[in-house]
């Protein structure tokens, strides 16, 4: 009685796929360790839990038996890939990167790994979801190799960095004319070229961070547009946290210095 | 220069400003920075225009929905790779 209760209370739990179509008897999860499958076979011998052991567990007596089917997972199809997932791999890949070559770089580079790796391939998640995590580690690697590329010291006093552009190395304050002035950020949202003004932001936007030496564009991607964590940054790059932080603080002043020169100079300065 | 010294420099400051959106400053620095900013309508700027970069560089990144996809060149790249390695291992 107290058994029904419980099981009116609860409310059925999902069936999991490839438990569908057996008994509630045999659905009782009775592998979760092998030590219970055994103690199981013992007393059944041909018992439900058959069903869920895998093959390899399974007595030699019983190995022939046909296995209740399990929902296929479809096999992965390469020689669909640039069909199915090309085009977007790839413009997911340019907005990144912005330069057509690399992006299709890394979208072969992309698609070697995973035909590498396909036999890992579990189908535990849709082809499409498992390449486009294999192009985000490929993109991380790029900004890597970016950011090593030119070895770059990086003076951590603030009277030989380039802070002394924009700080009084003697207080530490906005040198003249380096305070950041009031932008007019969305004051022309009634206008009809409103698209076209952000088409042309960020063209600039862009322009301004490329002339970022390649260290600043590699931390400023990862933290920025891949949304590293601070700790996943400076492992991957091998910076120190003060360093990263520099390197943050600097590319964010002259993106910053650039923008307001190149799209929000007032017009009659 | 006295009358701020108990707060940040300029310089100390914006840099909190990029590490305050990763992570909670400790409570004095907070206060600190906090009072900086209430100062500084240089330092207040620059922390709403940090943003707003940070927020149009996600923009950008954004692929477009539609757009010129794979040039044909790499395709047809891709294309042998990938019956390359459907012919050489068998596997569909």
């Amino acid at each position: 009685m107290a058994v029904k209760i419980r099981v009116k209370m609860n409310a059925p739990a999902p069936v999991p796929a490839r438990l569908r179509g057996l008994t509630a008897k045999a659905r009782r999860p009775c592998i979760r360790t092998q030590k219970i499958v055994r103690r199981r076979w013992q007393a059944f011998p041909l018992g439900p839990c058959f069903a869920l052991a895998p093959a390899n567990l399974l007595p030699h007596s019983t190995a022939a038996m046909p296995l209740p089917l399990l929902p296929e997972t479809p096999l992965p199809a390469p020689q669909q890939w640039p069909a199915r997932f090309g085009d977007e791999l790839y413009r997911f890949a340019l907005g990144r990167v912005s330069d057509a070559d690399t992006a299709g770089e890394l979208v072969q580079e992309t698609f070697v790994s995973a035909l590498e790796s396909l036999a890992g391939f579990r189908g535990q998640a849709s082809e499409r979801t498992w390449l486009f995590v294999i192009l985000k580690r490929k993109i991380i690697d790029y900004y890597r190799r970016q950011a090593r590329s030119p070895f770059v010291a990086l003076p951590l006093a603030p009277e030989q960095g380039p802070e002394a552009e924009f700080f009084r190395p003697s207080d530490g304050h906005w040198q003249d004319g380096q305070g950041p002035q009031p932008w007019d950020v969305g004051a022309d949202e009634g206008r009809g070229d409103v698209a076209l003004e952000q088409q042309e932001f960020q063209h600039i936007l862009r322009a301004c961070q490329q002339r970022l030496t390649p260290q600043q564009q590699a931390v400023f991607a990862l933290r920025f547009v891949e949304e590293l964590s601070a700790e996943d940054i400076c492992q991957e790059l091998n910076l120190t946290p003060s360093n990263y932080w520099v390197i943050v603080h600097r590319a964010k002043l002259y993106l910053r210095r650039c923008l307001e020169k190149n799209w929000f100079q007032p017009p009659a300065a | 220069m006295s009358l701020l010294s108990p707060l940040f420099n300029c310089q100390q400051a914006t840099l909190l400003i990029e590490r305050r959106a990763d992570a909670a400053l400790p409570f004095k620095t907070k206060v600190q920075l906090w009072a900086h900013l209430h100062l500084c309508p240089y330092c207040k700027r620059y922390a709403f225009q940090s943003k707003y970069i940070a927020r149009q560089a996600l923009a950008l990144a954004a692929p477009f929905p539609t757009g010129d996809g794979l040039p044909p060149a790499v395709r047809a790249r891709l294309q042998t790779l990938v019956d390359a390695h459907g012919a050489g291992t068998g596997v569909l």
